[in-house]
């Protein structure tokens, strides 16, 4: 019995590889679909590209599988340029957005699609087919249609189909877009852990920065084309390097600086209106340009009288909801409007009342925008 | 897999350039065929065809290389043609309003209220485009000829003395092109029907409209890029019919296409011909097009269905 | 849009089956008649036999007609399916600049009176080396099938996914292997419908073969029967036919639904 999991040390046509793209550029017409774009990702290792749609991501996985050439740029695989490379060559598995299972085929049919063009010996081929089945809990539906199975079926075929042939990179674009919200986190957790134990290296694509979050070990944020930043899902939420991946992960409440001044290794800074705070200096050095200080809703605390950074011009509690997990409260000051997300356990606040912001400068971020 | 270096990237880049798709010349090879149809033997004999009108007929079958445009005069002044012209426009016109007639009913039904009776119903208006034209025009002899089952009906029931001429006649001429023609009619319109959204007749309801108020305020407006389409279909159809003028009319009503096979073939009057036939595609292209525009002008919502 | 407690009201349903009456009536009625006793068109019949069809099959001119017909068919059905399947696959997969061009430029033919055409080639044929004949007719119904037959492969082609195709590819399989295993069983429908069409558009056509042929198609033989003497032998061969396209549309019922072509 072949296993899927791979052992150590295995060498063949489906160890898996690395990946680097080096200066990517490709243009549609007028439109720049992809600007400049390097990344490299590790053997085994698990990458997702976020970001809203038209940045670019399906652009470059479609480059990655071979079915976009780069007008500037390569790709390569183990550190071997492939970019002249037909898709069919390039040792891909790919699952699509919306599966492209081939209608004409059974389930067994479409996943031993890739087998019996490797031509494995039939015998192989049955047992590999078997193998995948019983891993994507889909034994039972080997002879049935996919117009007879349902949706989050289709995607368990989808991978399955993609994985059986061992390739040496995976990628997933939007791949459960399709599938509605309690299926969705099911199937993502699932994949989560057959990733993770199957060691493939994988590409995904998502709009959805849960999925990001729940399946990647890196995250890529894009936008217009461009790769922003790169790096953990802590990382980039605790340390965003743009107002676009600080806003893409979560939301902010941003305030204007008013002065700031440098001390040592901190910031001393007052923001409109009424906070004034200290914070560590940016690791480059540079603070000049920093304009606007950003807390995230979580990270506001209320209190009725002032506090360590809100001084004057208290805000007045516009309306309260309770969303579960967090009590969202909308304060507002002046004509700006402020969002707190508190705890459940918190003191629920009063409409009407004047109340002072508290937050612990650590979690704050200084930004250009 | 093999590895190839393969130049540096700009030079990899740049041989693709050429190329949005994968194998760039394969579209090309694939339309191959249908240029080596379409070239010499569409686009050639209709330039052909425009140069024969300006010719000059000299002798039965010749003609001279002379470039004038008598031959266009002749046609749009001789009371002959123009009868023939109007004929045949006035036909297409009561053929149209007649399909409309009779088809908006057929259709209606079948989008709204047939389900099991769908195909059958579907294939039931296909079958005068796919069943053999004289055989159908036969079956029409045979129901409206003198000795055919319409006047045998009519007489035996004492309605009539003498069978009533329709074969052979304007009238036997329009049942039979009604009955080829509505298909026409037909398809465009189930095929616009069924694209209002399901909704927008209980959104009128809703609102208090009654069933035939719902019905002519919205669905017929909504069905009306495919009454047209219709209309335009039939109109063209009509103008350009040669074997149902020729086997179930006369030649007391003239129509154009057995006039102008008559002019060609019969005559050996090429020129003439040609130009008959050039003055019939202008008419109908103007016809069609007004008709868009009038869609466009009363219409122009349709824009977006 | 159908309501399922819907009754549609008697005067329509009235009306549908007096359409329904109308479509079937010259069909059915050229069948019946075949098989009457009477020398010339009478209906109701004074008798019943099958002298017309006895008639029918030893006229030497018509039987030799069938066969030119049929040969002609089958050689514009060859042709144009391969034609317009290649010309729908290019338009339909790759998106090349003038793709838009192409496509109308494709149907121009049906736009025009066919009677246009018989004559405009009629023209041609001189400067073309051609004369009247079979090789004419059959280039001239060609002109006329090929549109139809990108047309229906194009709308065929409609409803398959492309993404099937670079999934195949993704799994290994180079363009022949994609074509064989994936394009073609999930395309050949609309192709075997379109080959359908165009015999049936070539067997029954008469406007082209008009002007291109010597008169001697089935239509035109047909035609000038009726003109000269009109006798129910004519109804005899005219059934032949309608049982002929029935029997043709049986597959053509079985691999297309109806209302895909109506979008």
């Amino acid at each position: 019995m072949t296993p899927l999991v791979r052992r150590p040390g295995e060498a063949s046509t489906g160890g898996a590889s690395a990946l680097e793209i080096n200066g990517v550029s490709k243009r549609f017409g007028d439109f720049l679909a992809l600007d400049q774009c390097s990344l490299s990702v590790k053997p085994a290792e698990v990458l997702a590209l976020l970001g809203p749609s038209g940045c670019g991501k399906t652009s470059l996985l479609n480059v990655v599988a071979g079915f976009e050439r780069p007008d500037q740029g390569s790709v390569a695989f183990d550190g071997v340029p492939i970019d002249q490379l037909a898709p069919n060559r390039r040792g891909v598995g790919m699952v699509f957005q919306n599966y492209a299972l081939f209608p004409h085929l059974t389930v067994a049919g479409n996943i031993g699609y890739g087998l019996r063009i490797l031509k494995l010996p039939s015998g192989e081929m049955d047992a590999r087919v078997a193998e995948v089945l019983r891993l994507m809990k889909l034994d039972r539906l080997a002879e049935r249609y996919p117009y007879e199975i349902s949706g989050g079926q289709r995607q368990r075929v989808a991978v399955a189909r993609a994985m059986v042939t061992h390739p040496r990179i995976l990628l997933m674009d939007e791949a459960f877009s399709a599938l509605d919200r309690n299926l969705r986190e099911a199937m993502q957790l699932e994949l989560s852990l057959l990733l993770r134990g199957q060691g493939i290296t994988t590409i995904l694509v998502t709009h959805d920065q849960k999925e990001a979050f729940t399946l990647a070990d890196r995250i890529a944020v894009m936008d217009h084309g461009r790769i922003l930043q790169v790096g953990g899902a802590e990382e980039l939420y605790r340390r965003p390097g743009s107002r676009f991946v600080l806003d893409f992960l979560g939301a902010s409440n941003r305030f204007k600086i008013a002065r700031l001044s440098a001390e040592g290794d901190s910031l001393h800074l007052e923001a409109e209106p009424g906070i004034a705070c200290c914070m560590p200096k940016p690791p480059s050095g540079g603070y000049g340009d920093l304009l606007w200080l950003h807390v995230r809703p979580e990270d506001l605390r209320l209190s009725a009288c002032a506090t360590a950074v809100h001084r004057d011009a208290p805000a007045t509690v516009d309306f309260v909801t309770f969303q579960g997990s967090v009590r969202r409260t909308v304060l507002r000051q002046g004509e700006r409007q402020i969002i707190a997300d508190l705890p459940d356990d918190a003191p629920v606040p009063t409409i009407g009342a004047a109340v002072f912001l508290d937050f612990d400068p650590q979690r704050a971020f200084l930004l250009e925008e | 897999m093999h590895s190839t270096p393969g130049g540096t990237a700009s030079e990899v880049a740049s041989r693709w350039q050429r190329g949005r798709t994968l194998l760039p010349r394969e579209p090309i090879l694939l339309l191959l065929p249908v240029g080596f149809l379409l070239l010499p033997f569409f686009a050639f004999p209709l330039a052909i065809l425009l140069r024969n009108s300006f010719f000059r007929d000299v002798d039965a079958g010749l003609m001279a290389p002379d470039f004038q445009i008598g031959n266009y005069a002749k046609v749009l002044s001789d009371p002959f043609y123009l009868t023939c012209y109007l004929n045949t426009f006035g036909m297409a016109v009561a053929v149209a309003a007649l399909t409309l007639i009779l088809g908006y009913p057929f259709a209606y039904y079948l989008v709204r209220f047939a389900k099991s009776s769908r195909i059958f119903l579907i294939w039931l208006i296909f079958t005068p485009l796919t069943v053999s034209i004289i055989a159908r025009t036969f079956g029409w002899i045979v129901i409206t000829g003198d000795a055919g089952l319409l006047n045998s009906v009519l007489i035996a029931l004492g309605a009539t003395d003498q069978p009533l001429r329709i074969l052979f006649e304007v009238q036997g001429m329009t049942i039979g092109m009604l009955h080829r023609y509505l298909p026409l009619m037909v398809l465009p319109i189930v095929s616009s029907l069924m694209k209002i959204d399901g909704n927008l007749y209980r959104a009128g309801r809703a609102l208090g409209a009654s069933g035939p108020h719902v019905f002519w305020t919205v669905t017929v407006p909504l069905s009306l890029p495919g009454i047209i389409a219709g209309t335009q279909l039939v109109l063209a159809a009509v103008l350009s019919d040669f074997v149902l003028p020729t086997l179930l009319g006369t030649t007391k009503f003239r129509m154009l296409a057995p006039t102008i096979y008559e002019e060609a073939v019969g005559r050996f009057t090429w020129a003439n011909a040609s130009a008959m036939t050039m003055i019939m595609v202008i008419l109908m292209f103007v016809i069609l097009l007004a008709v868009t525009l009038c869609l466009r002008r009363y219409a122009p919502w349709s824009r977006a269905l | 849009m159908t309501q399922s407690s819907d009754r549609s009201p008697f005067l329509l349903s009235a009306t549908m089956v007096g359409v329904c009456v109308f479509v079937l009536a010259p069909t059915v009625l050229a069948v019946l008649a075949s098989f009457g006793s009477a020398d010339q068109i009478v209906f109701p019949p004074p008798g019943w036999s099958l002298k017309w069809y006895v008639a029918a099959f030893e006229n030497e001119t018509i039987l030799r007609s069938v066969w030119l017909s049929g040969g002609i068919a089958v050689a514009v059905t060859v042709i144009s399916t391969i034609a317009g399947t290649a010309a729908a696959i290019a338009i339909n997969h790759h998106n090349f600049a003038g793709r838009g061009l192409v496509k109308s430029t494709l149907m121009l033919p049906l736009t025009l009176p066919a009677i246009v055409l018989g004559l405009a080639i009629l023209f041609a044929l001189p400067s073309l080396g051609l004369k009247n004949g079979p090789v004419a007719t059959a280039i001239g119904h060609c002109i006329i099938c090929v549109p139809y037959a990108a047309y229906l492969v194009l709308a065929s082609l409609s409803n398959y996914d492309l993404t099937l195709e670079r999934a195949s590819a993704t799994l290994g399989a180079n363009r022949l292997q994609t074509f064989c295993w994936i394009t073609w069983p999930l395309i050949k429908d609309g192709i075997v419908v379109s080959a359908i069409f165009c015999f049936l558009l070539s067997f029954d056509n008469v406007a082209i073969s008009l002007f291109l042929s010597r008169g001697d198609t089935l239509p035109l033989r047909l035609m000038q029967h009726i003109q000269s003497n009109a006798d129910p032998s004519v109804a005899a061969i005219s059934t032949a036919l309608v049982m002929f396209s029935v029997v043709l549309m049986v597959p053509l019922a079985r691999a297309m639904r109806p209302d895909r072509l109506l979008w």
